[in-house]
Parts: C-alpha cells; structure tokens; sequence
C-alpha cells in the first residue's frame, strides 16, 4: 500500500470515530438533570463514603468479603477443571481436525457475559452463593479454554515424541509428554482468572448472588453512603492484595 | 540447608499429580463448607427443571399445562364413561394430580419478539452513545495523565507516585459498582453510565498507555532536547508520535470493553439496554428478557468481530 493511501485510509477511520462521537454526544439528553440537585447530592455522597466511614461495619464487611471471594476460589476451580477437556479439544496439535469446533464453542461460551449466566442460574438455584459459583465457573471457561489452548499448542513436541517411541499410547503421551510442560502455564492462567473473578463476584453479589455485593447494593439504594464506603474499601485492599499476590506468584511461575 | 531445601524439593517434585490434586481438593472443600453449597444442589433435579423452564420462556415458546393421567380422570370422575357427558370440574381437579408441561414453538411469538426489537430501538441507540462518550472522554483525559504517571517524563516523583496508585486503585472498583453508586448521585439515566465509563477507560488506558511510554526509545527526546526543545515539543515531536499506534490500540480496546459493559450497566439503573433486561425481569415479561439477551450478545459478537477487523488494520 502507497503512502498516499495509508493516509487516506487514517483520515478515513479518523473522520469515522469523529462522526460517531458527534452523533453521539449531539443527540445525547440528559432529561432532568440540574446541578443544584446533583451537586449537594455528589457532596453527601462524598462526605459519607471519604468521611463518616462506617467502621462499625468492618467485621461483618470481612465475613462477607471473604463470602465473596470464596465464591472468586469455587467459580475459578470449576472453571479450570472444566476447561480441561475444552482446551484440548480446541488445540490443533492435539483435536486436528475438531479443533475448530473446540475454538467455536469456547467462542460461545465466552460471549454470554456472566451477569446473564448468574440471572439464569438465581431462577434456577435460588439467590445465593451458588448461582454466582456457577455463572464464573461457565463464563470463565471461555477465557481459560482459549488460553490453555494456546499453551498446548505451543508446546515442545520432543517428550511426546519420546513416548510414542517407547510405545506409550495417546493417554500417556498427554499425561506424561504434555501436563508436565503445560502445568506452570495453566497455574498461571488460573491465577489471572482468579484476579478477574474476585472483581466479577463482587459484581454477581449485587446482582442476587450472594457475598459483599449484596449489603453493598442495599446501601446505595438506602443511601447509607458511610456503609459504602466501608465497604468500597474492604473491597480495594482485598482486590489489590489479590492482585499483588497473585502478580508476584504468577511471575514466580513462569 | 541446602540438602535439606532440595529433598523437601525432591519430596513435592516426586508426584506432582497428588500435590495439585490435594491442592484443588482443599481449595474445593475448605470454601464450599463454609458457603455451604455441595454437590447436592448442583445435582438437584427440581434446580435444573427450574432452569429449562426459565430457558424455554425466554425463547418463542408457548407452555400448555395439560393432564398426563387424562384417562385415569375420565374413567374415576364418571362411572358411566367419558361419554356421558357429565364431568365433575372440582373432581377432575382432585384427581389430576400429574400435570405435565408441554412446550410448543410459536411462529407468532417469534414476530413478537422482532417487534419488541424494534421498540427497544431508544435504549439500545443510549448504550452505544453511552460507550462512545465514555471511551472519547476517558481516553483524552488519559493523555496527559499517562504523561504524567510514566517514569521517564515525570518530572516530579511524588507526582508519578500518586498518580500510579491513583489508577490502580480506580481500577479494583468494578464498573457495575461505580455505576450503581453514581446513579445514587445523579439519578437514573445513561449519564451515570457515561461517567462510570469515562473513569474506567480512563483509569485503563492511562495505565496502559503510560506503560508504553515508558518503553519507548529515548533517541528522538534527547535529539530534541539537545537542541533546545522545551519539555512540551519533546512530547509533542519526541513521544507523541512514537505511542500514537499503540494508543490507537488501547482506544479500540477501551470501545470494545465499554460495548460490553454498557449493555449491564442499565441493571443498575445507568441507561441503556441493561435497564430493559432489568424491567423485563422484575415484571415477569420473559420472553422479552429473552429478546434483550439476544440482542446484548449480538451487540458483543458484532463488537468482536469489528475490532478484530479494526487491529488488523492497525498493525
């Protein structure tokens, strides 16, 4: 491609998001809104969360915080389990010629965001811990799936190679030629999903799942903004913990 | 102590397979007995019937409750057989204890279900707005941050410092929870949705785009600086055009993230096409729940798909 044409393929693309971003905030209403109504409201709700933190609530924040990520741990335990047969079904080395059909349905797992998942499953199972469970365990495979997929397919052929020399059949060479390789990798993987799921549950619980998200949302709407901001902090330090944590193994292991 | 670290080494390395298994195991029990949810439920039938009936509800079907023990309840109710013509309704009710569900496939539900499409035209037309305004706000403000948050152009530590932790810790609130506290705060409506979005992406993209600036090549900036250059024509000749691909990069990232959170955000009341799912859910109205699922995840494939064409494009 010449260089006159790249540029009016920019200015194409450039004029493009400028028209979407035009359209967009020209036809924008913001029906009923005025600042003397918002701004003593964004003041309360300031004054609350930074100032009359409710530290009473602390204790009972923990218990549901750890609520919370105990449904993040069981979501991705199922999800890595699950994901197993997936990812091999997906990776060409392994599924030849299937393995499309492994990447589509990993495709379609992933597209149903987990809200939804978690809605069908709080009519089914009720409101509770385990809807959240399941709505992470079968989202995250999507994401997991792709990912394992993708460490299989890169693996050093010599180990398999070796025992199908020795005679060992198709089972063998999986357990002993490529779990070994892959196992730091998918460790990894869960880890990261991990990281991604302690946010995702906090979001489930105020959804109808159960943990921190729920006496969350029940504070915003009764305007307690002092629990809020208990609670919005417990759920900054244990994220970023977990993040931390998380970072420094994940980096330890790859 | 080093022997000692390597067969405590060699004890964990000689069968793997039962220490990750023992691992799972404990991770599996320890937060299931304390959330007190076990197998049990998963395996409970009455759990998964609940389901596909939800399921069926949400897509153009029609539900018939009808008897399974029909001809029990002809036989039982009226000695002289089903064809004498009198039928004891109260009766008939008593006896027909086994109703059975039958599910039909209606073509006329289905038009209905197009036709809703069309009415959700609005709130579907406030989530793109609402992701557009929010990655072009969020994503301008992250410029100058970004500069100000990468260690090669801060000019003042305590400057880069806050400015890191800012972001990291804008980043652990999720979107949804940022969302439904700022509903609180300016009422319902896609202007929440807006400003939750440009926080996000802004947190995002600063964060990312900073990073890059920080791996870029010194060359042109000391080129610049060398021959006078003030701090602002270094970025503007020296960094600017050297992040601008990958800034473009995390833009339609940013897009592709804020399409899809923006269809949920409406649950918690921030506009768009998740305040349609919400209403529908709280009323009842299945099959026009259905109808919305399947437009978010038509919204999200669409957006894949778009983005993908987009960075190849790119790079």
């Amino acid at each position: 491609m010449s260089k006159t044409m790249r540029r009016y393929q920019a200015a194409l693309y450039a004029g493009l998001a400028l028209v979407l971003v035009l359209w967009a905030t020209t036809t924008a209403r913001f029906d009923g809104f005025s600042w003397s109504q918002v701004l003593p409201n964004i003041l309360g709700i300031l004054r609350g969360i930074f100032l009359g933190t409710d530290w009473a609530y602390a204790a009972e924040g923990t218990v549901k915080l750890l609520q919370t990520m105990e449904m993040a741990v069981l979501g991705t335990l199922i999800a890595a389990v699950l994901a197993l047969p997936f990812a091999f079904l997906a990776s060409r080395n392994v599924a030849a010629r299937f393995a499309g059909v492994g990447r589509f349905l990993l495709n379609v797992i992933r597209t149903v965001p987990e809200i939804i998942l978690a809605i069908i499953f709080i009519k089914g199972v009720g409101p509770g811990a385990m809807a959240g469970v399941l709505a992470m365990g079968i989202h995250s495979i999507g994401l997991m799936g792709k990912l394992y997929a993708d460490a299989v397919e890169a693996i050093d052929k010599g180990p398999i190679e070796a025992i199908q020399a020795c005679g060992g059949n198709r089972l063998q060479q999986i357990w002993y030629g490529m779990i070994p390789q892959v196992l730091p990798e998918f460790a990894s993987f869960v880890l990261y999903r991990f990281e991604i799921n302690a946010r995702a549950a906090v979001v489930l619980g105020v959804v109808g799942a159960a943990g921190i998200g729920t006496p969350l949302l029940f504070a915003i709407l009764s305007g307690e903004w002092g629990r809020v901001g208990i609670i919005l902090l417990l759920i900054v330090v244990a994220v970023s913990l977990i993040d931390l944590g998380s970072g420094k193994l994940r980096k330890k292991l790859v | 102590m080093s022997s000692e670290k390597k067969r405590a080494k060699g004890f964990f390395s000689r069968r793997p397979a039962l220490w990750v298994t023992a691992l799972l195991l404990l991770l599996y029990i320890v937060p299931s007995a304390h959330l007190k949810i076990g197998p049990g439920e998963f395996l409970n039938g009455e759990n998964w019937r609940q389901m596909a009936d939800l399921v069926y509800r949400l897509g153009p079907f029609e539900r018939i409750n009808t008897c399974k023990n029909a001809n029990l309840v002809w036989g039982e109710t009226d000695p002289e057989g089903p064809w004498s013509g009198k039928l004891d309704p109260v009766k008939v009710a008593a006896v027909c204890e086994r109703e059975e569900t039958l599910y039909w496939f209606r073509p006329d539900f289905l038009k209905a279900q197009v036709a809703y499409v069309g009415n959700i035209k609005a709130p579907l037309l406030d989530t793109f707005r609402m992701a557009i305004i929010g990655t072009f706000i969020g994503s301008l403000l992250a410029v100058p941050a970004a500069l100000y948050s990468s260690q090669n152009l801060a000019r003042k530590r305590w400057v880069y410092l806050t400015a890191r932790t800012v972001m990291n810790l804008i980043r652990t609130v999720p979107d949804l929870v940022l969302a439904a506290i700022l509903v609180g705060a300016f009422g319902t409506g896609a202007l929440p949705g807006i400003i939750a979005l440009s926080i996000f992406s802004f947190a995002i993209v600063a964060k990312l785009l900073s990073e890059s600036i920080e791996s870029i090549d010194p060359g042109p900036i000391e080129a610049i600086q060398a021959t006078g250059g003030s701090w602002w024509q270094q970025i503007a000749f020296g960094v600017w055009p050297q992040i601008l691909p990958n800034f473009m990069g995390y833009v339609l990232y940013v897009l592709e993230v804020n399409v899809r959170s923006s269809t949920v955000l409406g649950y918690v009341g921030a506009g768009g096409i998740g305040l349609e799912l919400q209403t529908n859910l709280n009323l009842g109205r299945f099959r026009e729940v259905g109808v919305v699922i399947v437009v978010m995840l038509v919204i999200v494939v669409a957006m894949d798909w778009v983005s993908n064409k987009l960075r190849e494009r790119l790079v």
